[in-house]
C-alpha cells in the first residue's frame, strides 16, 4: 500500500473538524472544504479522508470502488491544509497570506516545521492505491491512457500540440521557454497565444517546444504516479538538452508540478521557473509592456488553489491587473489564503463534471457581490470550469485569463 | 445489524429525510467511527467503538421525531453527533450495539435573533465560527465561543458535551449560557423548556419560570435523554476595550492565588497559565533563561468603557503586586501585531496540535479546584514519570521529548483546568500500550484528589462513575428509564442504557 508511507501523517490528525467547515472572520476565513459543502457527509471532508485512511491502515476498511468514489471527489484544493497550518489563522490575522506565505520557510530555516497535516498528500496516496488496484474511475483512466499515449489528457494528436502557434513564428531553441501545458495547447489556445503576444511586443525572447508533454500534474494528482514519472523524465531530460535557463509555466497546474513535484522524481533541475503572473509582473514593473486600450470595469481575481494556496503566489497576478488603465480591482470575499475553488481540481472536472460544476457555482454569489463585470484567474483549467459554470448560471460575466486581459490592453 | 434489517431501516429513513440524505455503505459508516483528539488514541485500537449501521442527516425537529419513532419501534440505538470532535466517544457508536447516528450538521441555521433581545434562538448544528460571524454583524457576541473542535465544532456538540469555551472565566461555561430547549424525546414528543412551555410565549426565552429547571437535565448529557433540536443561547455586547497582560509569578501557589482573585473579582476573559514545574526539561532550558524559571500567566481584560478599563488594568497591577508578580512586557508588541489572547486560540485547530505536539492521548483534560492544582498536577506528573518512556512521542515544533502540562482558568467558581499533553507512539503496540495505561493512571490521580473532576462524559465515564454515591446512580438510572425505557438514547454515555429493558 503507498498509503503506508503515510501513515505518521495519518496518526497526526486530531480530527477537530476545522478541515470540514471554519468559518473565522478574524482570520479571514469564510468555510473550508468545497466539497464537503456539496456532498455533506463525513466521508467527503479531509477529515473523513483522514479517517477513511486510518482505517485502511488498521485493517477494518479495504479499498473499494467506494473508496475510490470518495478520494476521488477531493479537488486537492488543499484548503484543508491551509486551515490546519500551525498557529497559521494569528499569522493570517497578523500579516495575512503574504505573512502566512513566508512565515513557513523562516521558520523552516530554524528548524522548527510549521507544516499542516498533508491531508492532500494522503488522499493522493490512497488514489495511487486505488490506480494500482484498477479502482480509478473510468474517466481517470482514460485520462491517463490518453496522456501515456498522446503525451496529453485530451485525447489529442500530440503532432497538434503547436497548433495555436501557426503564424506566430515562434522560435523552438531560446533560454526561456514557454512551457505550455495541455490545456493552453488544446483546450484554452487564447491564453497561449495572448501570452506568446504579449511577450513578442514586449520583447522577450523565448521559446515553445514542439516535444513538451504532459507536466505529470493531472496524473500525480490522480495517483497515476508512475506515468507521471515518464512524462517528467521526459520534459527535463529535453530541457537539459535544449540548456533551458528559465522555464515560464503558463498554467496555476504546471506551475505547481514543475516547481514541487519534477525535482522528486528527476533530481534537481538545472532551470529558473517561474508562472507567467511573476513573469508579466516583472515585465510590467521594467515597464516592458505598454498598454494601449483601457479596460473600463470592475474585475475580481480568482486565486487558483494550486497557485496561490500551494505555491503562494497571490499579489503578481494582481499587480498585473491593477497596472491596466482602467481596472478596479475588487476582492471577492473569502480571498487568498482562505478562496474558494473553482471545483475542478484534482481530476474533479473528468471523474465528477457535475461536482465540478455545483462547486464553481457556488462561488458566483461572491462574484456578483464584488459587482464585477469580468473575472479573472492565471489558470486555464480553472478558466474552463468557470466558463461552464458562468454559462449555466447565465451571468453577464466575462471570464478571462490575466494574460488575456493585459494582450487585450495592449492592443496585440 | 443484519444486513436485511439495515436494508429496511435504511428505506424507511429514506422515506422520513430522502435517500439523499441517508448512508449505510461501509466507508461513510467508518467516518462516524471516530471522534476528537483521544479518539486517535483510543477508540480505533479499542474493540469498545465501532461505526454506526445507519448515518442519515434530518433537517427538522419533526424529521428527527419521526427517526427516533422509528428507532423505538425497531430498538435501535439513537447518536445524535454534531461536528464530531467529542473527546470521549459520546457520538462514537459501541460496536456491539452499532445504532443510527443523527448527522445535525444540515440543522444549521439560525432561528431566531432580535434586537432588544439578550438571546440567539439557533439549531444545533451551526457551527461556532457561523453563529459569531452573523451575530458579529449585528455587532453583538454569544459570549462563549465554543469548545474543542474550535469554530469548527457546533453548538449542539458543545452544550451536549457540557463544554467550557475559552472566555468562560468572564462569559461562564457553555451550558450556563443556555436559555431553552426543543427536545425531541425518546418517545417522538417534542417539548420546549422554560418560557417556551408556555402556550401563549413566542419569542421570550427566559430559563427559570415554570418551576423545576428541567433544562438542566439534557445539558451534558451526551443525548442520553433526548435530541436538542433548538435552543437559545445569551448574548452580549461586544466590549470595546481589551487588552492582553501578561504577568510572572516566583512560584506557582502565588500564581493560582493570583488567578483565583483575578477571577473572583470578574477581571478577566481569558487566561493560559503555565507552571514552570510541569514543563520538560527541553522547554525549561527554553523558558528558563527567558523568564528566570518564573510562572507565567498571560490573561485577556475587557470593559466596555475606557474610563473603567483603565481602572481596571490599575487594579490588576496591584493585585498581581500583592502576590509578588512582576509585569512582563508583552503587551505592547501584541498590540503591535494586532493580536490578542482573545479569539486567538480557538481560531488553531488540529493542526497545531497534531503537527506542534504530534500525535497524543491529551484525554487527561479535567477540572480542578484552582487553589488546589498543584496537588492535582503534582499527583499526575509523579504518575508520568513512572515510566516516561512509554510517554516519549515527539513534539515536532518545540523539540519536547515528553509531556508536559498547561493551567488554564475556566470559569466563574475558581475551577481550573488541567491537561496533560501525552505524546504516544503508534508505531509500537507495546509502547502504546503502556502510554494507554499511563494514561488511565493519570485520569484516577486526578479522581483520587477528591479536588478534580471530568467534565465531559462520553462513553469513556468509567473513572467518574465509580466513584459516584449508589443513590446518585440510582437516581439517574430512573430518570433514564422514565424517559427511554428502552435505552435507545446513545446508549453508554454515562454507563446509561446498557441494561435490559
Amino acid at each position: 500500500m503507498r498509503l503506508e508511507k503515510c501513515k505518521e501523517e495519518v496518526w497526526m490528525c486530531n480530527h477537530c473538524s476545522m478541515c470540514t467547515e471554519t468559518i473565522s472572520d478574524e482570520a479571514g476565513w469564510y468555510r473550508t472544504c468545497p466539497v464537503y459543502r456539496q456532498l455533506r457527509f463525513e466521508d467527503s471532508s479531509a477529515r473523513g479522508h483522514n479517517t477513511i485512511a486510518f482505517y485502511l491502515l488498521e485493517g477494518s476498511l479495504q479499498y473499494s470502488k467506494r473508496v475510490a468514489d470518495c478520494v476521488y471527489d477531493c479537488t486537492t484544493c488543499a484548503s484543508c491544509e491551509e486551515v490546519c497550518k500551525p498557529f497559521g489563522n494569528v499569522v493570517a490575522k497578523i500579516g495575512g497570506s503574504d505573512l502566512k506565505t513566508m512565515v513557513p520557510p523562516i521558520m523552516s530555516a530554524f528548524g522548527a516545521a510549521l507544516d499542516p497535516l498533508q491531508s492532500v498528500k494522503i488522499v493522493e496516496a490512497m488514489r495511487a492505491d486505488c490506480v494500482d488496484l484498477g479502482l480509478q474511475p473510468e474517466q481517470i483512466k482514460k485520462m491517463a491512457a490518453s496522456t501515456e499515449k498522446n503525451y496529453n489528457p485530451y485525447e489529442k494528436p500530440h503532432a497538434n500540440r503547436l497548433k495555436w502557434a501557426e503564424g506566430l513564428d515562434i522560435p523552438q531553441m531560446a533560454d526561456t521557454v514557454l512551457f505550455v501545458g495541455c490545456t493552453s495547447s488544446y483546450r484554452r489556445q487564447e491564453i497561449a497565444v495572448s501570452t506568446a503576444k504579449i511577450l513578442k511586443a514586449a520583447g522577450s525572447k523565448f521559446a515553445v517546444l514542439p516535444d513538451e508533454w504532459c507536466c505529470g500534474s493531472p496524473l500525480l494528482r490522480t495517483g497515476n504516479v508512475d506515468i507521471a514519472e515518464k512524462m517528467v523524465k521526459h520534459n527535463v531530460d529535453l530541457l537539459k538538452e535544449k540548456k533551458v535557463k528559465t522555464l515560464v509555466a503558463i498554467c496555476a497546474e504546471g506551475y505547481m508540478a514543475i516547481s514541487r513535484d519534477w525535482s522528486k522524481m528527476a533530481g534537481e533541475l538545472p532551470f529558473k521557473i517561474l508562472h507567467i503572473s511573476q513573469l508579466l509582473a516583472e515585465l510590467v514593473s521594467a515597464k516592458k509592456i505598454r498598454f494601449k486600450h483601457p479596460i473600463k470595469a470592475r474585475v475580481t481575481y480568482h486565486d487558483p488553489c494550486h497557485l496561490g494556496r500551494v505555491m503562494g503566489i497571490y499579489d503578481e497576478p494582481r499587480t498585473v491587473l491593477k497596472a491596466i488603465p482602467g481596472v478596479r480591482l475588487v476582492e471577492m470575499y473569502p480571498t487568498k489564503h482562505a478562496a474558494w475553488c473553482c471545483g475542478a481540481g484534482g481530476g474533479v472536472k473528468d471523474s465528477n463534471p457535475e461536482l465540478a460544476l455545483d462547486i464553481g457555482a457556488e462561488k458566483v454569489p461572491l462574484i456578483k457581490e464584488t459587482g464585477a463585470s469580468i473575472l479573472a484567474l492565471s489558470c486555464p483549467f480553472c478558466k474552463t470550469n468557470f466558463v461552464d459554470v458562468i454559462e449555466k448560471a447565465k451571468e453577464p460575466i466575462q471570464v478571462k485569463d490575466v494574460t488575456e486581459l493585459v494582450a487585450e490592453s495592449m492592443g496585440v | 445489524m443484519e444486513e436485511v434489517k439495515r436494508k429496511e431501516l435504511t428505506e424507511e429513513l429514506e422515506g422520513i429525510v430522502g435517500a439523499k440524505y441517508v448512508r449505510a455503505d461501509d466507508v461513510t459508516r467508518w467516518t462516524y467511527a471516530i471522534e476528537d483528539f483521544g479518539s486517535s488514541f483510543f477508540y480505533p485500537l479499542s474493540a469498545r467503538y465501532g461505526p454506526p449501521d445507519i448515518v442519515v442527516k434530518p433537517h427538522s425537529a419533526k424529521e428527527v421525531s419521526q427517526i427516533v419513532k422509528l428507532a423505538n419501534a425497531h430498538k435501535v440505538p439513537i447518536i445524535a453527533r454534531g461536528g464530531g470532535s467529542d473527546m470521549t466517544a459520546a457520538a462514537t457508536p459501541l460496536k456491539e450495539l452499532g445504532g443510527i447516528i443523527l448527522d445535525m450538521t444540515d440543522m444549521n441555521q439560525i432561528v431566531d435573533f432580535q434586537e432588544g433581545l439578550n438571546a440567539v434562538r439557533v439549531q444545533p448544528g451551526i457551527r461556532w465560527g457561523e453563529l459569531h460571524h452573523e451575530l458579529a454583524k449585528k455587532g453583538v457576541t454569544s459570549g462563549v465561543r465554543g469548545p474543542h473542535g474550535f469554530l469548527g465544532g457546533t453548538l449542539g456538540g458543545g452544550i451536549g458535551g457540557n463544554c467550557f469555551s475559552i472566555n468562560s472565566p468572564k462569559y461562564g461555561w457553555v451550558n450556563e449560557n443556555v436559555l431553552n430547549l426543543q427536545v425531541v424525546l425518546p418517545n417522538g414528543d417534542i417539548i420546549e423548556t422554560g418560557s417556551l412551555a408556555n402556550t401563549k410565549v413566542k419569542d421570550w426565552y427566559y430559563r427559570y419560570c415554570n418551576g423545576p429547571d428541567l433544562v438542566g437535565i439534557f445539558l451534558g448529557a451526551g443525548g442520553a435523554f433526548g435530541v436538542i433540536t433548538e435552543f437559545t443561547l445569551k448574548t452580549y455586547p461586544i466590549p470595546e476595550f481589551s487588552d492582553t497582560l501578561v504577568y510572572s509569578f516566583p512560584d506557582i501557589d502565588s500564581e493560582l492565588r493570583f488567578i483565583f482573585k483575578l477571577e473572583w473579582y470578574g477581571y478577566v476573559t481569558e487566561l493560559w497559565g503555565i507552571a514552570f514545574f510541569t514543563l520538560p526539561d527541553s522547554l525549561k532550558r527554553i523558558v528558563g533563561p527567558l523568564l528566570g524559571e518564573r510562572d507565567i500567566v498571560v490573561f485577556a481584560t475587557e470593559a466596555y468603557d475606557e474610563g473603567v478599563f483603565k481602572a481596571q488594568k490599575r487594579a490588576i497591577d496591584k493585585m498581581a503586586k500583592e502576590f509578588s508578580g512582576t509585569v512582563v512586557p508583552l503587551e505592547g508588541l501584541m498590540r503591535a501585531l494586532g493580536i490578542s489572547i482573545i479569539d486567538t486560540t480557538e481560531w488553531e485547530g488540529g493542526g497545531t496540535f497534531g503537527k506542534v505536539m504530534g500525535p497524543n492521548g491529551q484525554d487527561t483534560c479535567s477540572i480542578a479546584s484552582l487553589l488546589q492544582w498543584r496537588k492535582v498536577v503534582e499527583g499526575a506528573l509523579e504518575v508520568m514519570k513512572r515510566d516516561p518512556e512509554a510517554l516519549s512521542g515527539s513534539i515536532p515544533m518545540i523539540g519536547a521529548d515528553h509531556f508536559f502540562l498547561f493551567a488554564q482558568l475556566l470559569g466563574r467558581g475558581g475551577v481550573g483546568n488541567t491537561f496533560a499533553m501525552t505524546p504516544v507512539d503508534f508505531s509500537d503496540p507495546e509502547k502504546l500500550k503502556k502510554a494507554q495505561e499511563l494514561y488511565r493512571a493519570i485520569v484516577e490521580s486526578y479522581m483520587d484528589t477528591g479536588v478534580a473532576a471530568l467534565y465531559r462524559i462520553g462513553k469513556e465515564s468509567q473513572y467518574l462513575m465509580k466513584r459516584f454515591k449508589p443513590e446518585y446512580i440510582s437516581f439517574m438510572k430512573t430518570i433514564k428509564k422514565a424517559l427511554d425505557p428502552k435505552n435507545i438514547m446513545n446508549p453508554g454515555v454515562l454507563g446509561l442504557g446498557l441494561e435490559e429493558e
